[in-house]
């Protein structure tokens, strides 16, 4: 993964939550006789509990290189298993994203918990040299459900700066395994719908970025 | 139209980030891939047969009087009863390969029929490596049959007839397998049957020079006694490079 793609995605984060968070100042304009006072005074309306849905991708992390099992497909043949693959080729093995949906409940203004599920796939194939046919699948898939817990330590109605950490199951098909997933810093920026974009590591990859959705969980407020 | 313009831009990004990402190469076609792998297999054989002969014709001219001076590695040597025991240490190896040859007191050009054991490791014992025949009047002609793998895990088998000579021009020894013919398996699977079986044989002599295949042309047969399928390839060796025919 190229290092500049992380960089347009954060230039993205950046000028997206300067508009937004220029919207939650409200200019008031004070006027007496002889001077003029400029105040610039930040309104906190009461927070409503509210359901939170996303679906994101992600880029290849450190993860992705154990879940997918890179760099093992010519080891371990014995001579004969190695005959039997000569006249074959391996094409390259290509990360094609972590994929996560996502529900929390946004329970107080610091704290959403809730569940994330990310599937993330490799495609590699060996081909017959003389044909160009496939003859075995070697991609790889893993899947992974994780309850999460995401802590927002700066909250505006649009624009929430946040961290994460999510732990459960990944499975590649074959095994299980306890695997987990965090977010260092995530940044949502809209009202109802909006988009995220995630620092971290895991099974959901080491840059997320990602739509969702939150809708008000009932009538009461708190602060 | 801010939002919208905002969700477009996280989508832009998101595709970008996604796409093209190679996490490891591709390997390219080589149609000549299980020719070299046989060819390693068979390579590897030639030259550990090739090491015990030169340990042979180098008990067999000490036994002359002849001396090769600096021409090999220093070997000690000491001889009890008719029974040598040669040992060496290869540069760049750290365990010292020992000999113990049994000649029974006579000399390969006297109708000599050695038996030798070899172990490769100081702490391994030896064991039966084969049997050396030499032919009468002659100094530098003789059969070798081994049986035993040196410094490699496979089971190989080898028969051999040798003939060497000092090259005065170069100053250094030439082996030839005038014939040579063997089998290359592994031994080491849990079953212990032989899942498959490289079988070999020189059709034209196979001309070692300063330690090095030469020149040389041998029929390869690879049997997969599992997926039971067979390959025929024939190595052609001229002035150390090898074609596949």
């Amino acid at each position: 993964m190229k290092p500049y793609r992380y960089i347009v995605a954060l230039l993205a984060v950046l000028f997206v939550a300067q508009g937004t968070l220029a919207q939650k100042r409200t200019k008031t304009v004070v006027k007496t006789d002889s001077t003029t006072v400029v105040t610039t005074v930040r309104v906190i309306p009461n927070f409503t509990p509210k359901h939170d849905l996303r679906i994101g991708i992600g880029a290849a992390s450190v993860t992705s290189i154990f879940a997918f099992d890179v760099g093992v497909d010519d080891y371990y043949y014995d001579f004969r298993q190695e005959m039997e693959r000569a006249d074959t080729y391996l094409t390259p093995r290509t990360f094609v994203g972590n994929y996560s949906l996502s529900y929390t409940y946004h329970d107080r203004r610091w704290l959403q918990y809730g569940g994330t599920v990310s599937f993330g796939a490799s495609t590699r194939w060996r081909k017959d040299a003389a044909t160009g046919e496939k003859v075995e699948n070697l991609s790889r898939y893993a899947l992974a459900v994780m309850p999460s817990v995401r802590f927002v330590w700066f909250y505006r109605e649009k624009v929430q700066l946040y961290s994460s950490i999510s732990l459960g199951v990944a499975t590649d098909f074959d095994d299980a395994y306890i695997w987990g997933d965090v977010a260092l810093v995530g940044c949502s920026f809209g009202r109802k719908v909006f988009g995220f974009v995630e620092l971290g590591g895991g099974m959901t990859g080491s840059a997320r970025i990602g739509l969702g959705y939150r809708f008000d969980a009932g009538k009461n407020s708190k602060k | 139209m801010r939002r919208y313009f905002s969700i477009l831009i996280v989508a832009l990004v998101a595709l970008f980030t996604a796409t093209s990402c190679q996490l490891e190469e591709g390997t390219e076609p080589n149609p000549n891939r299980a020719n070299q792998k046989l060819w390693s297999r068979v390579e590897t054989a030639l030259n550990g047969q090739y090491e015990h002969t030169q340990m042979v014709a180098w008990l067999n001219d000490y036994m002359l009087g002849v001396d090769w001076g600096e021409t090999y590695e220093p070997i000690e040597v000491s001889e009890k009863e008719g029974v040598y025991t040669l040992s060496y240490t290869l540069l760049g190896d750290y365990y010292a390969t020992t000999y113990r040859i049994n000649t029974g007191g006579k000399r390969l050009n006297e109708g000599g029929e050695w038996v030798v054991y070899v172990k490769y490791n100081s702490y391994m014992e030896f064991a039966k490596m084969g049997i050396v025949k030499g032919v009468v009047g002659e100094n530098a002609k003789f059969s070798i049959e081994s049986e035993v793998s040196l410094h490699t895990p496979h089971y190989n088998a080898l028969q051999s007839e040798v003939e060497y000579l000092f090259n005065d021009v170069e100053e250094l020894y030439e082996f030839t397998f005038t014939t040579c013919k063997g089998l290359s398996t592994d031994t080491n699977n849990a079953s212990g049957s032989m899942e498959y079986v490289i079988e070999f044989e020189a059709t034209e002599p196979l001309v070692y020079t300063d330690k090095t295949l030469w020149s040389g042309k041998v029929d390869i047969h690879y049997k997969d006694n599992v997926a039971g399928t067979e390959r025929n390839v024939t190595a052609e060796i001229e002035r150390r490079f090898v074609t596949f025919i």
